[in-house]
């Protein structure tokens, strides 16, 4: 019979044990169940206990203590000292990706890492997602055909990781959200997240009125998960709150009819092509309509593009864009 | 140097899902994935797996971890079925990788609904990408032409040309940057390599040729060498901008100083102010024009009266209905 255990042997049954008792330890049941673990004196086994926390959160899982009385994350009270992992641990949902999604998703990451050297952090984060991701495909792990490229547009910020995480977390446990934007304080009910030109945003109904709203996460600040849940809505559709610059909300949607000039009408397709749901309906060859919460997007459109309307309307639109094009040359006066 | 017990338990545990889902994996596949250079240091440790196992410690408690002609099966992996859920630092990487496969595309570019649905597969919540611009139609004919190796036709608007411009192109490379989307390809007109802004094409074809100038070796120079790229040469500009844009300003303009506003124009109080390196200046105003009323070009003042200028000659843009012989 074993008469003790190794290091290795002693954080793999810790980190296991751990893993399948999500509610917490107390140390001494620790004991308990590992008698050959932690041997000897109380204070002894205490210390060794101590060293092997340090080395679990190596391991990527960090225990916190709970005192008697105190709550864990699942709202239940704990009656003894114990010990809990930090961050609760949660596995992948289940999923099945297609051959093409999974094929997709490995000449993504294989791309990415063939930039990257093998000592690059992002490097091993990539990989280690590689390992998630790809576990029911490991013949898809190297992918051989990903393109070369040399290329990398996309800034990202790792101040953004922490909320990025959390709010995803928020999500998927659908509780609602407490944060700071543009110095004004926000509880939402969080719907779904987009990826808009490299930057994360949160698609979230307003607590107060249920209008939905966008969030860039990397302008929250002061994030907080809360307790309450979010409140159910039937039917939501993240493709209809997609961030085309039109339907983007900056004020109440109004009506707009554009008549596009000859030989433009591919160009002005184009743009207004991906308006969500409320969408864009066209009046005939040259005419069309539509609803904007974002006038300024299609004014700046129209300076970029000169030339593809002969006319804007209803009357109050034309006058507002007059004045938007006079504030801008007043600026040159 | 051998690893540590910290840097080695978790290289092994994340590979049990795999090997659980995988039974029978070959131990070379193994090793090329877990990246162990010994393929009998693999062994040892994928050996030592047998003793990792949860109180009270039943034979059905420990990992049954084992390797049968050379291939590994493992039948009680203990709690690790399914891998954890991707960390924060994951999520963020993953969608900086699929951001930048997204914005560059030779015609053999992965379809962002493919990558969507696997996304939100993995994330259990409402998730979705969205397009760079809205250019959805004329990419896709541009990524059709590439695919098929033909030719396309377009009417082109430049900066300079005031009528539009029938253009043969044989395209090679559609990117992304500063929110536009480029194409360069060989131009059959100018009988040279172009780029493109793909806002300023119209009536875009495909035609039934096949392209005669195939995509060059040196391609990327040619990218990171034209004006989008390499504006830190030139001449110096002052603008003023509303402080939200301050993101978007570093990451379109060469900035190389950024202050806050403390002119007398009173339209900008609490604007911030930054100088920048501009070596294409109708692309630059163009630019600029594109905030609207959020920004401003302060200095010099051969900019700021093309600016002007290329304002009062836009085209006139009438209220609805009223008729066009008044044009």
């Amino acid at each position: 019979m074993q008469d003790q255990m190794n290091k290795t042997e002693r954080l793999g049954c810790l980190y296991l044990t751990f893993l399948n008792h999500p509610s917490g330890i107390s140390f001494g049941k620790l004991k308990d169940l590992l008698p050959i673990a932690y041997q000897g004196e109380e204070q002894s086994a205490r210390r060794k206990f101590e060293r092997d926390k340090d080395e679990l959160k190596l391991l990527g899982m960090e225990l916190k203590c709970l005192l008697p009385g105190d709550f864990r994350d699942d709202g239940s009270q704990v009656q003894d000292y114990i010990y809990v992992p930090a961050e609760e641990i949660r596995r992948m949902p289940d999923f099945i990706l297609s051959e093409e999604e999974a094929t997709a998703l490995s000449r993504v990451i294989f791309s990415a890492m063939s930039k990257l050297s093998d000592s690059d952090d992002e490097h091993l984060i990539l990989k280690n997602a590689a390992e998630k991701i790809l576990y029911r495909n490991p013949e898809l792990y190297f992918s051989k055909y990903a393109p070369e490229r040399n290329f990398s547009y996309v800034n990202g910020s790792s101040e953004d990781l922490a909320t990025i995480g959390l709010v995803h977390d928020a999500l998927s446990k659908s509780k609602k959200i407490e944060f700071s934007y543009h110095e004004e304080k926000r509880i939402v009910d969080g719907r779904g997240l987009i990826s808009h030109r490299g930057r994360w945003c949160l698609v979230a109904s307003l607590s107060d009125s249920d209008e939905i709203r966008h969030f860039y996460i990397d302008e929250m600040k002061q994030f907080k998960m809360l307790k309450e849940n979010v409140k159910k809505i039937s039917g939501f559709d993240i493709r209809n709150y997609l961030l085309h610059p039109l339907a983007i909300r900056i004020h109440e949607f109004r009506d707009v009819l554009l008549t596009v000039s000859e030989d433009r009408e591919d160009a002005v397709s184009d743009f207004l092509s991906g308006l969500p749901k409320s969408g864009c309906l066209k009046k005939d060859v040259s005419n069309f309509s539509f609803k904007t919460s974002n006038q300024e997007a299609l004014f700046s459109w129209l300076l970029r593009n000169p030339g593809s309307i002969s006319s804007i309307g209803p009357d109050s639109m034309h006058a507002d864009y007059i004045k938007y094009l006079n504030e801008i040359k007043a600026y040159y006066k | 140097m051998k690893a540590s017990s910290a840097q080695k338990i978790p290289r092994l545990l994340a590979l049990i899902p795999m090997l659980h889902a995988n039974p029978g994996m070959e131990l070379k596949k193994l090793q090329e994935i877990s990246g162990y250079e010994n393929i009998s240091d693999l062994k040892k440790d994928i050996s030592s797996l047998v003793m990792f196992g949860i109180p009270p410690f039943s034979p059905a408690d420990y990992m049954d971890i084992y390797i049968e002609n050379e291939r590994v099966y493992v039948d009680f992996p203990q709690g690790l079925e399914k891998p954890l859920l991707l960390s924060a630092g994951e999520w963020q990487v993953l969608q900086k990788s699929i951001a930048a496969e997204l914005k560059m595309s030779d015609g053999n570019s992965i379809p962002s609904d493919i990558i969507n649905k696997a996304v939100q597969k993995l994330s259990g919540i409402p998730f979705a990408l969205e397009n760079e611009t809205p250019y959805s139609g004329r990419k896709e004919i541009l990524e059709e032409a590439m695919k098929e190796d033909c030719q396309i036709e377009f009417h082109y608007r430049s900066i300079l040309s005031r009528e539009p411009e029938l253009r043969h192109v044989d395209p090679w490379l559609i990117f992304f940057h500063g929110g536009f989307l480029y194409l360069i390809g060989y131009c059959h007109l100018r009988k040279n390599p172009r780029i493109f802004h793909v806002e300023r094409m119209d009536h875009l074809e495909i035609v039934e040729l096949a392209r005669e100038n195939q995509q060059p070796e040196n391609i990327k120079e040619m990218i990171s060498s034209s004006y989008i790229f390499n504006s830190d040469s030139g001449f110096e500009v002052e603008i003023a901008f509303e402080s939200l844009l301050l993101r978007a300003v570093e990451k379109y303009f060469h900035v190389h100083e950024i202050g806050d506003y403390h002119g007398h124009n009173g339209c900008f109080l609490g604007w911030k102010t930054a100088k920048c390196s501009v070596g294409e200046s109708i692309w630059f105003r163009s630019m600029v024009r594109s905030f609207g009323t959020k920004m401003a070009i302060l200095s010099p003042e051969h900019m700021r009266k093309s600016f002007l200028d290329e304002l009062n000659e836009l085209p006139e843009i009438f209220p609805a209905g009223e008729k066009l012989d008044s044009q």
